[in-house]
C-alpha cells in the first residue's frame, strides 16, 4: 500500500493539541528564562 | 534530492510541483526539506570550524609565534567552538530530526510546520551575526575581530574585549530561539502526531532519544538565554550582575553558564545514542538488546545531567561538600551510560554482522566515544582534576567525546539515511576509505593531547614549552589528516544529493531494516503518511516489544 494515495486532509484533527503543547512548552522556556534573572537579582 | 514520487496529495497551501526555487526553499513548510536545509548549513559549518581548527593546529605544529597574533589565535579557539557546537553539530541533529522522526512515528510533517521554517532560518542570521566581526577583520582589515575570552565568555575577560561581544551575544540569542522552537517542534511532534497505534514504548529509539533532548534544551537553553542577557547589561547598561567591584559575582557566571553547558553535552550526544541504536541493530540483523532499558538509561543520563554542571568549576574555590557532591553525581553518570555501551556490545555480540561504512562509524563511536568517556570519569575525581584543569587532557576528552562521539554518529547517520533520502546509494568503497582515514587520523590528532595535558600544557595557548614540541607535532599532521579526509565525505554527499550518482537505492535500502520510514520510497514523497499508516508490531525497529 502506497501510504501517499489518499484523500487530502486541510486540516490534521490533531493540531489544536499540538498547539496547546507548543505554547505550554514554550511558556515553560519563558519561566526558566525569567526566573534566572529574578534568582541573579535577589543575588546582587 | 529534487525527485518527487508521484502523488496525488497536496498541502492545502502550496502544490509543490509548482514551486519556485525560492518558495521551496525559503518558505518552505515540508519537514524533509528543512531537514535537508539544516544538514547542508551543518556540512558548511563543519568546514568553517574546521578550517578554524587548521589555523590552531598550523600554529601549533611547532612552538614559538609563527603564523598569527597571540589575539588572533584566541579569536580561533572561541569562534572553532561556537561554530562547531551551535553551527555543525545542534542543526545537525535538529535536521536529522526533521528528516526522520515524523517518516518514524507515522506523521505527515512536523507538528508546527511554519514555525519549523523559523527555526532554520534564524540561524543563518545568527551565523552572520557571530563571525561579521571576525570575517570584517580578516577580509578587510576593519575593527578588531571576534570575541577571544572563550567560547565560555567568562566574565571579567569576555568583557574586557570589544564591543563585538555584542554580536556574540545577539547571535547566541538567536541561536537560542531557534533551538527552542526545534525543540518545541520535536516534542509536539512526538507527543501529539504519532500514528495509532504508535506508542510511545514502540518509538524507534532515535525518537525516544530526540524527545528526551528537546525537554533538555527546553529546559536550559533560557538558562544561557539569560546569562548573556546579563553579560549584556553588565557590558553596555551598567548593571554588576558579574562586576565583583560594584557587589556581584563572576564565580555565579559560572554556575549558571555551566547549568546550561554540562546539559548541553548531553544535548549533542544523546540525539548520537540514538542513531547508534537504530544502526547497530540494523547491521547486526538482531533487534536492540534492552530497548526500554536504553529509554530509562537516557532519561537517567538527562536527570543527572542538571546536577553535576560544577565538576567545570572544581578548582574555583567551592566548599569541600560541593566537590564531593559533585564528584560523586558525576561519576554516577557512569552508569546509565554503561548501561548503553553493554547494551550495544549485547546486540552485536553472536549476530551476523556485516560492516557497511554505518556500521563502521556506528561500531566506532562505540569504542571511540567510551575512550572519551573514561578521561572525563578521570576528570571527575576533584583532586585529579586540580591537575588537568584547564590543560590539553580536557580538550582530549571533550573531543573524542563530541569528534568520534557526535560527529562520527552524524558520519554514521548521513552514510545510514542518505540513501533513503536522495534514493541513490553513495559510493561505499569511498565511504569506506572515509571511515578509515577519519578514525587512524583523528586518534593521531587527540590522542597525544592527553599526553600533553597530563604533562602540564595549558590549553588555549598560541605557544607553548619546547618540552611539548614533539606531540604537538604530531597531534597537528592528526589535524590536517582528518581535515582532508572530510573532503571525502563532502564529495560523497554531493555525489548522491545534488548529482544523483550511484545505484538505486530500493525501499529499505539496508537488508535488515525495520520502522515505518523503510516502508516508503527512496527518496520519499514529498508529503509521506498523509494518512496515518496502519502500525504491525513485528515491522517495528527494536522487534518484540511485549518484554
Ligand atoms: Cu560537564
Amino acid at each position: 500500500m502506497s501510504p501517499t494515495k489518499s484523500k487530502p486532509k486541510v486540516t490534521d484533527p490533531r493540531r489544536p493539541a499540538a498547539v496547546r503543547t507548543a505554547i505550554l512548552v514554550g511558556l515553560v522556556a519563558f519561566g526558566i528564562y525569567a526566573a534566572f534573572f529574578v534568582r541573579a537579582i535577589l543575588n546582587s | 534530492m529534487a525527485e518527487h514520487a508521484t502523488h496525488d496529495t497536496h498541502d492545502d497551501h502550496h502544490d509543490d510541483h509548482q514551486q519556485s526555487f525560492f518558495q521551496r526553499w525559503f518558505c518552505s513548510t515540508n519537514h524533509k526539506d528543512i531537514g535537508t536545509l539544516y544538514l547542508l548549513f551543518s556540512l558548511l559549518m563543519f568546514f568553517v570550524g574546521g578550517f578554524m581548527a587548521l589555523v590552531i593546529r598550523a600554529e601549533l605544529f611547532v612552538p614559538g609565534l609563527q603564523l598569527v597574533h597571540p589575539e588572533f589565535f584566541n579569536q580561533m579557539t572561541t569562534m572553532h567552538a561556537l561554530v562547531m557546537i551551535f553551527g555543525a553539530v545542534m542543526p545537525a541533529f535538529v535536521g536529522l530530526a526533521n528528516w526522520m522522526i515524523p517518516m518514524m512515528i507515522g506523521a505527515p510533517d512536523m507538528a508546527l510546520p511554519r514555525m519549523n521554517n523559523w527555526s532554520f532560518w534564524i540561524l543563518p542570521f545568527a551565523f552572520t551575526m557571530l563571525l561579521l566581526p571576525l570575517a570584517q577583520y580578516v577580509f578587510f582589515g576593519v575593527g578588531a575581530g571576534g570575541p577571544a575570552g572563550g567560547w565560555t565568555l567568562y566574565p571579567p575577560l569576555s568583557l574586557q574585549g570589544g564591543n563585538n561581544v555584542a554580536f556574540t551575544i545577539f547571535a547566541i540569542h538567536m541561536m537560542g530561539i531557534s533551538s527552542i522552537m526545534g525543540a518545541i517542534n520535536v516534542i509536539a511532534t512526538i507527543l501529539n502526531m504519532r500514528a495509532p497505534g504508535m506508542d510511545l514504548l514502540k518509538m524507534p529509539i532515535f525518537c525516544w532519544t530526540w524527545l528526551i533532548t528537546a525537554f533538555l534544551l527546553i529546559a536550559v537553553m533560557p538558562v544561557l538565554a539569560g546569562a548573556v542577557t546579563m553579560l549584556l547589561t553588565d557590558k553596555f547598561f551598567l548593571t554588576n550582575f558579574f562586576n565583583a567591584a560594584g557587589g556581584g559575582d563572576p564565580v555565579m557566571y559560572q554556575h549558571i553558564f555551566w547549568f546550561f553547558g554540562h546539559p548541553e553535552v548531553y544535548i549533542m550526544i544523546l540525539p548520537a545514542f540514538g542513531i547508534v541504536s537504530e544502526i547497530i541493530p540494523t547491521f547486526a540483523r538482531k533487534p536492540l538488546f534492552g530497548y526500554k532499558a536504553m529509554v530509562y538509561a537516557t532519561a537517567s543520563i538527562a536527570f543527572l545531567s542538571f546536577i553535576v554542571w560544577a565538576h567545570h568549576m572544581f578548582t574555583v574555590g567551592m566548599p569541600l561538600g560541593g566537590e564531593l557532591f559533585f564528584m560523586y553525581a558525576t561519576m554516577l553518570i557512569a552508569v546509565p551510560t554503561g548501561v548503553k555501551v553493554f547494551n550495544w556490545a549485547s546486540t552485536m555480540w553472536k549476530s551476523s554482522m556485516t560492516f557497511e561504512t554505518p556500521m563502521l562509524f556506528a561500531i566506532g563511536f562505540v569504542i571511540l566515544f567510551t575512550i572519551g568517556g573514561l578521561s572525563g570519569l578521570m576528570l571527575s575525581i576533584v583532586p585529579a582534576d586540580f591537575q588537568y584543569h584547564d590543560t590539553y587532557f580536557v580538550v582530549a576528552h571533550f573531543h573524542y567525546v563530541l569528534v568520534t562521539g557526535s560527529i562520527f554518529a552524524i558520519m554514521a547517520a548521513t552514510y545510514y539515511w542518505l540513501p533513503k533520502w536522495t534514493g541513490v546509494m553513495y559510493n561505499e568503497a569511498l565511504g569506506k576509505w572515509h571511515f578509515w582515514l577519519s578514525t587512524v587520523f583523528v586518534n593521531v590528532l587527540f590522542f597525544p593531547q592527553h599526553f600533553l595535558g597530563l604533562a602540564g600544557m595549558p590549553r588555549r595557548i598560541p605557544d607553548y614549552n619546547v618540552a611539548f614540541a614533539d606531540f604537538n607535532m604530531i597531534s597537528s599532521i592528526g589535524a590536517f589528516g582528518f581535515g582532508l579526509s572530510q573532503l571525502i565525505f563532502a564529495w560523497i554527499v554531493i555525489q548522491c544529493a545534488f548529482m544523483g550518482k550511484g545505484a538505486k537505492a530500493s525501499n529499505h535500502v539496508w537488508e535488515a531494516t525495520k520502522g515505518l520510514e523503510w516502508t516508503l520510497a527512496s527518496p520519499p514523497p514529498h508529503h509521506s503518511f498523509t494518512t496515518p499508516p496502519v502500525i504491525d508490531d513485528k515491522d517495528l525497529a527494536h522487534g518484540d516489544v511485549t518484554h
